[in-house]
């Protein structure tokens, strides 16, 4: 047993978190799969000989949306990484502004959604969300960082920010790690917590834009590591518009690749192409639509003659 | 001590005295390699460009398989990725005798797939689809893909595979060797007769096109063959337009009943997919499943009034007065209305459900089984028989069950023979019982162990008793080899079993590639 590391003895290696493993599908090396770091731990092998597979996660979240017994992967390989790169114990954490906020929502962006004004504004347009004003993007975006190479601040860290976005009604989170994260410390209760794509996709205007010839491509991380809501909620909008979305069989979100952090990346790491290439074959479309700013760019290079949009976009020229 | 039949003590695959029946002792694992030749054997293929994983990591994730009762951890492991390097590795292992122990999914349950001390050959690095044919409708197939993984790149273009087990994880080249058997089975047979042509490894290392047409002695050793005779690395496979399926579930009290109408569907051919799966002794439940209406309505026109089990209403208020007048059953009666309602809604989960129809029929059983059956372990003995003999066989396993565990589940299928056993010599020492003509069937039984902590020998004992039933009826096995290696010879007769083991001989000279399955 590792020590502050646990929920892996509980694998049973099934493997059913193998298949839509995006490691899995670009090397067939199951060693580099949740699986088979549980399976190698559980038999006793040093965590210095599952580096590579560890650091070559991507956290899509996917293996956590499969796994049969319920195993929080995603925590545990974050707490792996934690424990490789040690030179991570010690991140001074930066001063958060803890004055309260007047809004009743608020929008938590990234760093790419950040550098993309246009859709940003768009965005908090749509909706009516003010960006919060104060300096607690900054310490977001740190936080954001240093999340994937395995710094996980305890929420007594946290507390002045998070006690302000408890008072909130809805807080809209444009990565889906941290999303999660936010998830497990802020009761539901009071605070409604949504995915980026998902609070568009609430607003008529932009589902009833979707059209049976879209191919939808949902933010992976957001659906997959909060699975049990999402997915009801994206089968409803596919079944009632009729588009296709980068789903596979087990309606686990095919993740493009756009979100990784190339600090943490190895050889092993799977590539962006490999995965846009499966989420595409045998696909026909004639618009792509995606939740996450990165995947523009990557799908655009990625097919020719078709358009590729923001879901914010959707809304129409006129909607602000 | 059980003195051993002559014919058995001077056979050259000695049964193991553990699995006789009325030895108390069990045995559990094959004895370990003795690790002679290994480091010649791995330089030999370094210096030819192959690598052998011999790091614990690696070699962790092989030590079991889905069964979690058998445990060998292998010296090394080779992920295949091409046949050459398959046909490297089986020369070398001819020479320097050390046995391959070849895996896909690992779902055996009786340590068939797993390598006590040798050569791991971990066929999942060959998974890539490698051509659909639309129009013919076939798939040229890596072996080591999953079925699942197959499934994938079939839905895109609205195409299936045809049958495959229950189970996202197995493989194409481990399921092409066992068997396969899906609820549509009393249709299209095991998956081994959807195989139309493979590429084989044969033990000394040739690389070989077979098919009914070419090289067909290998093409009928191969399949259902528990890699004894090669390694398949390519497989063609017939494929189908996908459809959704319609289900309905029928429930009855008497397990004969069930099985009888169970017959009776499967032999008038009268649905798309059929099988039993029990809650309890006296709640049963038969699938019934069309791909198409037309089916359906011919169904409820032709053959409903002439099963006997319940609609979903008539047998809760069956049940509501077996148990009125058996208030002492009152626990009996909350844990079958816990199954019902925990196990049912998982048959039809929202997100794989299109106008009342199920999509992805393996993805909702094969979660369900894991959820409510897996575990570490996973005890599925099980006895495959004609069609005469299988509601004798059902209440005789049962009854053993009911020996043994406080819950647990009958599954029930029927299965499509395609041709004799002259015509398809396959279906010799296979999954498929002798005496089957037109139809065989299996039945699993299998406990839900919960948190119990059973002991291995209870676990074997139950295995052991199930088995035996097989030997005195003279069934087979939907899934043998490993551990039940012994039972092999019992159940098929000397005459049979040495004339597999010529051939095995034959082919395999040093005898390396799968040892302790069957040989
Ligand atoms: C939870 C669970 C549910 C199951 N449900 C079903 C079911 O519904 N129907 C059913 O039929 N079975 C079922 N099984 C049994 C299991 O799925 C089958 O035995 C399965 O088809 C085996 O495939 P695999 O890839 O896991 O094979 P493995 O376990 O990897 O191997 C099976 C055998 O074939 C050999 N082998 C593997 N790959 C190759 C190859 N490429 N070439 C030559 N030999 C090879 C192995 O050495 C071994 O002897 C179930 C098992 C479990 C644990
Ligand atoms: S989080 Fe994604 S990349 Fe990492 S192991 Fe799980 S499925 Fe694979
Ligand atoms: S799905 Fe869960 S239990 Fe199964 S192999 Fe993956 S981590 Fe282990």
């Amino acid at each position: 047993m590792l020590p502050g590391i646990n929920g892996y003895e509980k694998c049973n290696g099934c493997g059913l978190c193998t298949l839509p493993c995006p490691i899995w599908r670009q090397s067939y090396d199951s060693l580099l799969t949740f699986a088979g770091r549980a399976r190698a731990l559980q038999g006793g092998a040093k965590i210095e000989e599952i580096r590579n597979s560890v650091d070559a996660c991507i956290l899509c979240g996917s293996c956590e949306a499969a796994c049969s017994m319920g195993i929080r992967t995603v925590d545990i390989t974050l707490k792996l990484r934690a424990a490789i790169n040690k030179n991570n114990e010690e991140m001074p954490i930066q001063r958060y502004n803890d004055q309260a906020l007047t809004e009743t929502t608020i929008l938590l962006p990234n760093a790419a959604l950040l550098a993309d004004k246009k859709t940003l504004k768009l965005t908090t347009g749509l909706l009516n969300i003010p960006l919060a004003k104060d300096n607690s993007q900054d310490i977001l975006l740190f936080l954001l960082k240093k999340f994937e190479v395995g710094f996980i601040p305890e929420a007594e860290m946290l507390e002045g920010f998070l006690r302000r976005l408890i008072r909130l009604r809805q807080v809209v989170i444009a990565d889906g790690l941290f999303k999660r994260y936010i998830r497990a410390l802020i009761p539901e209760l009071h605070t409604e917590i949504l995915g980026l794509g998902e609070a568009l996709l609430r607003l008529p205007a932009i589902k009833n834009a979707l059209k049976p010839t879209d191919l939808y491509i949902i933010e992976a991380r957001s659906y997959n590591m909060d699975f049990k809501r999402c997915m009801p909620f994206y089968t409803e909008i596919s079944s009632q518009t009729g588009c296709r979305m980068n789903l596979d069989l087990q309606r686990i979100a095919i993740p493009t690749g756009g979100c990784i952090n190339t600090e943490t990346g190895n050889e092993f790491t799977p590539k962006s192409t490999g995965q846009i290439r499966w989420i595409l074959e045998g696909r026909s479309f004639d618009r792509i639509v995606v939740e996450s700013v990165e995947d523009i760019g990557l799908l655009k290079n990625a097919v020719v003659g078709v358009p590729v949009v923001h879901v914010a976009e959707l809304a129409g020229e006129n909607a602000l | 001590m059980t003195e051993l039949p002559q014919s058995i003590k001077n056979s050259p695959d000695p049964v193991p005295p553990d699995s006789l029946k009325g030895v108390p002792r069990q045995q559990t694992n094959p004895s370990r390699w003795n690790g002679d030749g290994w480091e010649a054997f791995v330089a030999e293929l370094v210096s030819q460009g192959i690598t052998i994983n011999q790091g614990l990591a690696n070699r962790s994730g092989y030590i079991t398989d889905g069964g979690g009762i058998a445990m060998g951890l292998p010296r090394g492991v080779l992920v295949a990725r091409s046949p050459e390097d398959i046909a490297t590795t089986l020369k070398a292992a001819q020479k320097y005798k050390v046995p391959v122990s070849v895996r896909g999914g690992g779902l055996t349950t009786e340590g068939e797939c797993i390598s006590f001390g040798a050569l791991q050959l971990d066929m999942r690095g060959m998974s890539n689809v490698i051509h659909i044919d639309e129009t013919n409708l076939t798939v040229r197939t890596e072996a080591g893909i999953y079925w699942h993984s197959l499934a994938e790149a079939l839905r895109r273009r609205g195409l299936d595979y045809i049958s495959a087990p229950l189970n996202m994880t197995s493989s194409v080249g481990g399921t092409l060797g066992v068997g396969g058997i899906d609820i549509n089975s009393p249709k299209f047979g095991c998956s081994a007769d959807q195989a139309i042509a493979l590429r084989v490894v044969t033990p000394t290392g040739e690389i070989v096109e077979c098919s009914e047409q070419e090289n067909t002695e290998l093409f009928e050793r191969v399949l259902l063959g528990y890699g004894q005779f090669g390694v398949i690395t390519e497989a063609t496979l017939k494929i189908r337009p996908f459809t959704p399926i319609t289900m309905h579930y029928f429930y009855y009290s008497s397990l004969r009943e069930s099985v009888e109408d169970l017959r009776f569907l499967v032999e008038e051919e009268a649905a798309d997919y059929l099988g039993i799966l029990t809650m309890l002794d006296r709640a049963i439940n038969l699938l019934v499943a069309f791909d198409s209406d037309e089916k359906e309505r011919e169904f409820f026109n032709k053959y409903r009034k002439r099963i006997k089990g319940h609609g979903e209403i008539g047998f809760a208020l069956h049940m509501a007065a077996h148990y009125a007048l058996h208030p002492w059953r009152v626990k009996e009666a909350l844990y079958l209305l816990e199954r019902k309602r925990s196990l049912l809604p998982e048959l039809s989960p929202p997100g794989h459900m299109q106008e009342g129809k199920i999509i992805d029929r393996t993805v909702v059983f094969s979660r369900a089984v894991w959820k409510f059956w897996g575990g570490k372990k996973m005890i599925i003995p099980d006895l495959a028989t004609s069609s005469e003999k299988f509601a004798e066989a059902v209440e005789k396993g049962n009854e053993v069950c009911r020996r043994y565990f406080p819950h647990y589940t009958l599954y029930c299928v029927g299965i499509k023979l395609f041709g004799s056993f002259e015509s398809r010599p396959r279906y010799e020492l296979s999954c498929i019982p002798p005496d089957a003509h037109d139809f065989g069937y299996g039945c699993e039984f299998e406990p839900m162990l919960g948190n119990h902590n059973y002991s291995r020998d209870h676990f074997q004992s139950f295995k052991n008793e199930i088995y035996d039933i097989g030997v005195d009826m003279g069934t087979s096995y939907y899934r043998f080899g490993g551990m039940m290696k012994g039972y092999i010879r019992r159940a098929f007769g000397d005459e049979l079993v040495d004339k597999h083991l010529a051939m095995k001989q034959k082919a395999d000279p040093a005898m390396i590639l799968n040892p302790d399955v069957i040989f």
